[in-house]
């Protein structure tokens, strides 16, 4: 059996992964990807701590945030799709409007 | 017999002011005036089937309940005021007065305004004012008559400053410029009637918060009542007649509110026959007579009434001596005249100064159309010394004004006649000053009259343009109210002239009658005194006219500017007014100076902070994460150390 700590790793890596992506990448689809990393890379560490306890309700919170994720996913494509037809670009460099 | 409902009275010309103001488009041309004219006509028709169905006691008509608790019953327990209306012989009067004369000189501005821009909006306000009118004499309580009282200042303010951009002619005549200079002062004109009549309106409110306080109601019939029954503080009631006097002088343009009269003359001559000749202005005296039970136990404040009336009787009349706008004359001759009712409500004679009020309805209605006609055909000039010899080119309207001036200068068989002479027996068998004040005034009455007469028919044309009659549609209620003005004295032949005082004894039913206790031979004196009076200023104004010095009257410089009330309220309110304001102005520069600084040194450390919001997705990230990463190494650290 893979030990728990194995998981938590793989959970780290792919979040770190996703940081850097959303840190970096200037296209808002890519920063949408690199969410999306994150929101699983936390979706594995509650599986696998739901295992490890013996406990169901870390997979319970995991329905709950894929089912969040869906929902952003739609909402967030709309919002880019806006964007690009209003602006023809999905730069978030460009999209500095709200500056102070 | 069928009833019609009083509220229909009101009503009609509102649903009228309501279609002209909101729907104007419906009615092109001279549709609305027809409307305006017709609405207000067949609320005349109906107060005259109510007339005939008038009964000794008043008929009251409660309509709904208008302000909950207003109102304690005799026990003190809370009740409700309700809005409703009274048909008593007094309100009948004022109602046929209002809807007759006003129907007339409705129909007289379908004529008069034709060329007017804003010929439509015209008939509205006059509409609006009718049935503020209307509402103001026949409430049964002081509140419902405030709000009409309300009204009819609203609808004057808005009938004053018509013309607030200078006149809204086309253009077409000569001699005649839209200056803006004419519109400021139009509005000036408005603005003043308004705060005076502010002034007035105070003194009615704290009148009915006294009466309020003292008897728990403001109806008034209840009120009539309970000041028979209820034991009151005399001093008190006293001060709420006193106020309510301020209220009446306010409206009617008394001493000392009486300056925004003769400036109301800015609006067009039909507001000036209607409102600030024939009506409204009649309304303090309606007020007076209408709460004739107060006055009646108020021996001091009656007193005031009564001086208040004869001084501005005699102001008015001072005034209108050398005046030289054809307008102005006849405005301080209604600020007199309104002087004598005032004088007659005062000393009790209610139904000689409400006789006076009808019998001057009509013949200073007809003198305003008569000089509004002439101003129309000598395309809006208005100086009388640019006039003269007019009787040639418009023999018509020079009748009826000759009928006017006979009726205002008290000339036996003319209306003037009958009600002056009432006026001034009652003054004479009360307080013998009034008398003689009144008697003075009457000479003086008789001879600025005959100096307008002779300055705009007589003699020579001196102007430059070139007068016509008038048409049908102002001529027609020029000779109706030419007729009233010198029949509608028969109304009211005194008894040692053979007369059966009919009006006296219509209106004791509603209003009591002081019993007259002076000897026939006297009454004969006072009478040969008072046409004695009247024929010496016409005859005065006729030898000043053959000397051609009439131009000029007497008191020169000091009767033109009124004798001087405006610039003393000038020096006295207005500036030090100005000088607070000035002061306060400055102070008030300082404050916002300071409040100003203060935010506007607050903004810069506040800029410092909009540097954070760069608008880059990305920075926010950035800020985000170290943000979280804070937190979880605050309570990492604070578990570590929890364990250690």
């Amino acid at each position: 059996m893979v030990p728990t700590a194995s998981y938590i790793a793989l959970s780290g890596i792919l979040f770190a992964l996703g940081m850097i992506g959303v840190l970096t990448r200037r296209t808002a689809i890519m920063i949408f990807l690199s969410v999306e990393l994150m929101l699983n890379a936390a979706n594995i560490a509650l599986v696998a701590f739901a295992r490890a306890w013996g406990d169901p309700t870390g997979q319970t919170a995991v329905f709950i945030v894929m089912t969040l994720a869906a929902a952003e996913v739609a909402i967030g494509l709309a919002i880019i799709v806006a964007i690009f037809r209003k602006r023809e670009t999905t730069n978030v460099d460009d999209l500095a409007g709200m500056k102070g | 017999m069928l009833r019609v409902p009083l509220y229909l009275l009101p009503l009609l010309p509102l649903l009228g002011f309501a279609l002209l103001i909101c729907v104007p488009r419906f009615f092109p041309g001279k549709v609305g005036g027809y409307l305006g004219s017709g609405v207000v006509l067949a609320s005349f028709l109906i107060a005259v089937t109510r007339y005939f169905g008038l009964t000794d006691a008043p008929q009251h008509e409660t309509l709904w309940t208008w302000l909950p608790n207003m109102s304690l019953n005799g026990d003190g327990t809370p009740a409700n005021l309700s809005v409703g209306f009274t048909w008593d012989q007094l309100s009948a009067l004022m109602t046929l007065i209002i809807t007759g004369v006003g129907f007339l000189i409705h129909v007289y501005s379908i004529s008069y305004m034709s060329h007017d821009a804003k010929y439509t909006r015209f008939f509205a306000f006059l509409n609006f004012f009718v049935s503020m009118m209307l509402i103001l004499v026949l409430a049964d309580s002081y509140p419902l008559m405030f709000v009409g009282w309300e009204g009819v200042g609203t609808a004057s303010f808005l009938l004053i400053g018509f013309w607030f951009s200078g006149r809204g002619d086309a253009g077409t005549a000569e001699g005649f410029t839209v200056t803006n200079a004419e519109g400021i002062s139009n509005s000036n004109a408005a603005r003043k009637a308004f705060i005076m009549n502010r002034i007035g309106d105070l003194g009615f409110m704290f009148g009915m918060f006294l009466l309020f306080k003292s008897f728990g109601t403001l109806n008034i019939p209840q009120l009539a009542e309970r000041v028979g029954a209820v034991k009151f503080n005399q001093p008190t009631l006293e001060l709420a007649c006193l106020f309510l006097l301020v209220g009446a002088v306010g409206k009617s343009g008394q001493l000392p509110l009486t300056t925004w009269l003769p400036d109301a003359m800015a609006g067009p001559t039909p507001v000036s026959a209607l409102i600030h000749a024939a009506t409204m202005v009649t309304a303090g005296v309606y007020l007076v007579a209408r709460s004739h039970f107060l006055y009646d136990l108020a021996p001091t404040a009656s007193l005031w009434v009564a001086w208040v009336g004869g001084l501005t009787a005699l102001y008015g009349a001072l005034s209108a001596l050398n005046q030289y706008d054809i307008k102005k004359i006849l405005a301080y001759s209604t600020v007199s005249q309104l002087g004598y009712m005032f004088m007659a409500v005062g000393l009790h004679a209610y139904a000689a100064g409400v006789f006076h009020l009808l019998t001057h309805a009509f013949f200073k209605a007809l003198l305003f159309l008569a000089a509004g006609a002439v101003i129309h055909a000598l395309h809006e000039e208005q100086d009388v010394r640019q006039m003269g010899g007019l009787r040639r080119f418009m023999p018509f309207t020079h009748i009826v004004s000759l009928m006017g001036v006979l009726a205002i200068s008290g000339i036996p068989i003319w209306s003037g006649f009958f009600s002056k002479d009432a006026i001034l027996a009652a003054a004479y068998e009360t307080n013998p000053w009034l008398y003689v004040i009144g008697l003075g005034v009457a000479l003086l009455t008789a001879f600025y009259m005959g100096r307008w007469y002779f300055l705009v028919w007589r003699g020579e044309y001196r102007g430059h343009a070139h007068p016509h009659e008038a048409d049908p549609l102002m001529t027609a209620p020029l000779g109706i109210l030419a007729a009233l003005a010198t029949l509608g004295g028969f109304l009211n032949v005194p008894a040692f002239l053979g007369g059966g005082h009919a009006f006296d004894t219509y209106l004791s039913r509603a209003v009591p009658l002081e019993p007259h206790e002076i000897a026939t031979s006297t009454e004969w004196l006072l009478t040969a005194l008072a046409i004695a009076a009247g024929v010496i200023g016409l005859l005065w104004a006729s030898a000043e006219y053959r000397r051609g010095s009439l131009t000029d009257g007497p008191l020169g410089a000091a009767s033109t500017r009124a004798l001087y009330l405006d610039t003393v309220y000038d020096n006295v309110i207005s500036a030090p007014s100005r000088t607070i304001a000035g002061a306060l102005d400055i102070a008030d520069r300082g404050t916002d100076g300071l409040i100003n600084s203060i935010a506007g040194n607050s903004a810069a450390p506040g800029g410092l902070f909009t540097l954070w919001q760069s608008g880059f997705v990305r920075a926010y990230a950035v800020s985000m994460l170290l943000g979280t990463a804070a937190i979880i190494g605050y309570w990492a650290l604070k578990v570590i150390g929890g364990g250690l």
